[in-house]
């Protein structure tokens, strides 16, 4: 399972929007990535997420497996399309 | 004296003593037994659930005292704590790795923290001081150190200027902070002892402290009463570090701080966010040169320029003394105007507004007691999304925004200009050679109907929660309004056969931008209800010159006879007419910009919400009818150098605030 999101955010994926996608990641029980270019980061980790330094216009896949997958996914992918400013 | 310079971070003017703060943690790489691992886990899940207390605890006091910004850093610090690529991950090299604690935790967070320093994006880079912040906590707890906080408490500081030399470089007692008494009593010292110049920390060790304060000694008479004033008493200390962890910052009290000069950082590190917050001058960046000063030496940090003087001499401690009184005063003169109506000294009445993005932005402009909103930006309620916002998502926001400003403040709302350097891909825009004179803003609306009537359906249904007026950017000619007032009021004819209600009289206008509409001006003001001015397009537009072209930056001024000329011609025309002009360019803030504007006539200033208690405050100092006839002056001058030249020399209330 996996879907494609640009940040929309003029900030880009900040402290707070960072804690979010950790948020809606750690109740999943399998694994979700970030990936941006070729690097994969955990999206349970808020220090793995700050360190895909996503900007404004990126473009972020995000990757799970498993029950529920979809639901992850689009939960990441909500605060990835998010234009809430900090 | 010496001179430093950092980047000017949080405003206003820091004079006091140094006190250097953040001892640096020294970890060894250090291995451990296999049968040890075990034990020394458990002593780092013991340490991180200390660390996690003491923050809890931190958070909650800051919470308590209404520091919102610092409760949240350190809720974002528990949450590292949990954070399984950091805590995780040192835990492992702990008993896979058979590192001890203290270096298995340091190593681990220095390859995350190296990782985020190296973004491109400066306030993520900063993020790396909170990932070493806290394992710095921690590592402390591990190594049994005691807390390295500033200290606070008054008694602490009593305690501390009764030891020894040797204590107060010692971070733990953290006080060069001498009561006013004290301070007197070195001062008068100082009287007493003629032509003492520059005496460093002296000998006298038991009087540290305030041998300290003898080391502030400067070239000349120094009569005490004038130097306690110089530096506000009670003495407060500058504070002087490599960087200050979000730790150190938060605890940071206003009462003791009169600012602090940092080696590291930049203006959005957590330091300079929240000196901004707390409100005292800061300057950071400054780099290695900060490490000579020694506790206790006068310090002056300017936090415009950046610049921090030690050891100033008699002249310059004085000047800053003057700039610092002026702050304050200016400071305590814009709260005075707070709530009351933007009136010039001889009764000219305008309105000054806010340039918002978002609905949330209107809350903030409220709180800077802005009037209205001059420019809502739409383009973001588009942007980087997978669906385009429907019209009662667009209706909520307009409404919220009218409502946090209540019922009769003028909302403007600028119809979505996206092109130019706002792409959106999602309407799968042609790549251009030159976005800015390409297929953007109200080109785009008019070209895609069906986009542009949903946009106007719920900015006309929010209007009947508010005083909403709709504004058309990038306007060229006569036809392109024409169109776009048609397709309002086919809009309105919809709303009206569907018995939805909206607001009759919504007036409806357009932005100046484009030269070819300032020329035109006289035509269009017999249609619209208002214009809008936006200097920063009509600048690069009139001068042909790119505005995030640094070699160009001496074309990007608003203060070039031409753009007046522009801006006098489209003022001109409205009146003429019977209709206001507003401006929603940064120019509208621009204190040098603000007399020759309000010479001119102009009705509404819409800029950053920061800058309305200030911009209020110089008004209530200028007389409109006298800078009638400067501006009328300033459009006959050669260069913009000549109109900033005249209007320094002829305003200067404004030339002080620029």
């Amino acid at each position: 399972m996996e879907k494609t999101f640009t940040i929309v955010n003029p900030t880009g994926i900040h402290a707070r929007p960072a804690r979010k996608i950790v948020e809606a990641a750690k109740p999943f029980a399998g694994d979700v990535h970030l990936i941006k270019g070729d690097i994969r980061s955990n999206a349970k980790s808020l220090v793995k997420v700050l360190s895909v330094g996503a900007k404004q216009g990126d473009v972020v896949t995000v990757a799970a497996q498993g029950e529920g997958a979809e639901a992850v996914v689009d939960a990441i992918g909500a605060v990835l399309s998010s234009a809430e400013a900090e | 004296m010496r001179t430093i310079q950092g980047i000017g971070a949080a405003p206003g003017y820091a004079i006091g003593l140094a006190k250097r703060v953040g001892a640096e943690l020294s970890v060894a790489a250090r291995s451990i037994a296999a049968e040890e691992a075990g034990r020394e886990a458990e002593r780092f899940d013991a340490a991180v659930a200390q660390a996690s207390r003491e923050l809890e605890a931190i958070r909650e006091r800051m919470s308590a005292e209404g520091r919102q910004h610092e409760a949240e850093i350190f809720e974002a610090h528990v949450f590292l704590l949990e954070d399984e690529e950091l805590v995780g991950v040192a835990r492992e090299c702990i008993t896979e790795g058979l590192q001890a604690a203290d270096s298995a935790l340091w190593e681990t967070a220095e390859e995350v923290a190296s990782v985020i320093a190296a973004l491109d994006d400066p306030y993520l880079r900063e993020r790396a001081a909170d990932v070493r912040d806290v394992s710095q906590r921690v590592i402390r707890i591990l190594q049994g150190a005691t807390d390295v906080g500033l200290a606070t408490e008054p008694s602490v500081v009593r305690e501390a200027t009764a030891v020894t030399a040797s204590a107060s470089t010692d971070p733990t007692t953290s006080a060069v902070t001498a009561s006013a008494d004290q301070a007197l009593s070195a001062v008068v010292a100082i009287a007493g002892s003629e032509g003492a110049e520059h005496s460093s920390i002296g000998g006298n060790a038991g009087a540290e402290a305030a041998g300290a304060v003898i080391s502030v000694s400067v070239p000349g008479h120094i009569v005490w009463e004038d130097y306690l004033e110089a530096i506000g008493a009670p003495l407060k200390q500058v504070l002087i570090a490599e960087d200050l962890t979000p730790s150190d910052t938060a605890q940071l009290d206003p009462k003791q701080v009169a600012g602090f000069a940092t080696a590291v950082g930049g203006r959005t590190s957590h330091s300079a966010i929240i000196a901004r917050s707390v409100g005292v001058a800061a300057a950071v960046g400054a780099g290695e040169a900060l490490n000579d000063i020694k506790d206790g030496q006068t310090v002056i940090v300017d936090g415009f320029s950046g610049v921090i003087i030690v050891d100033p001499i008699a002249e310059e401690l004085e000047r800053y003394r003057a700039l610092e009184a002026e702050y304050r005063r200016s400071q305590a003169e814009n709260e005075v105007f707070r709530g009351r109506p933007s009136v010039s000294a001889n009764g000219v009445q305008v309105e000054l507004a806010a340039n918002i993005g978002s609905a949330q932005d209107a809350v903030q402009a409220k709180k800077h007691d802005a009037e209205g909103i001059g420019l809502f930006r739409t383009e973001f309620l588009y942007m980087g999304r997978d669906t385009l916002p429907g019209e009662d998502e667009q209706y909520g926001a307009y409404r919220s925004a009218a409502e946090a400003l209540g019922p009769d403040a003028s909302v403007v709302i600028r119809t979505m200009d996206i092109g130019g350097d706002k792409e959106l891909p999602l309407l799968e825009l042609p790549r251009e050679d030159n976005p800015f004179l390409g297929y953007r803003a109200l080109r785009i609306s008019l070209d895609r109907p069906q986009l542009f009537k949903t946009q106007l359906r719920a900015i006309l249904r929010a209007s009947a929660h508010g005083n909403i007026k709709v504004m058309f950017p990038m306007v060229a000619t006569l036809g392109e309004w024409r169109r776009a007032k048609a397709l309002l009021e086919e809009a309105r004819e919809e709303l009206r056969a569907e018995g939805k209600p909206f607001r009759d009289d919504m007036e409806a206008g357009i932005m100046i931008e484009i030269p070819a509409a300032a020329m035109m001006a006289d035509r269009l003001a017999r249609e619209v209800d208002f214009f809008s001015i936006g200097t920063n397009d009509l600048v690069q537009y009139t001068m042909a010159a790119d505005r995030m072209n640094p070699k160009l930056s001496y074309l990007s001024d608003p203060l070039h006879p031409p753009v007046l000329r522009l801006i006098d011609r489209v003022i001109r025309a409205a009146h003429a007419e019977g209709k206001w002009v507003g401006m929603c360019g940064e120019m509208a803030g621009n204190p040098l910009a603000v007399p020759l504007l309000l010479g001119m006539g102009l009705d509404e200033f819409s800029m950053s919400s920061s800058a309305i208690l200030g911009t209020r405050a110089l008004l209530s100092r200028l007389n409109q009818s006298e800078l009638a006839e400067l501006a009328a002056a300033a459009l006959d001058l050669d260069s913009a150098d000549d109109v900033r030249a005249l209007v320094e020399q002829r305003v200067p209330q404004a030339a002080a605030r620029a």
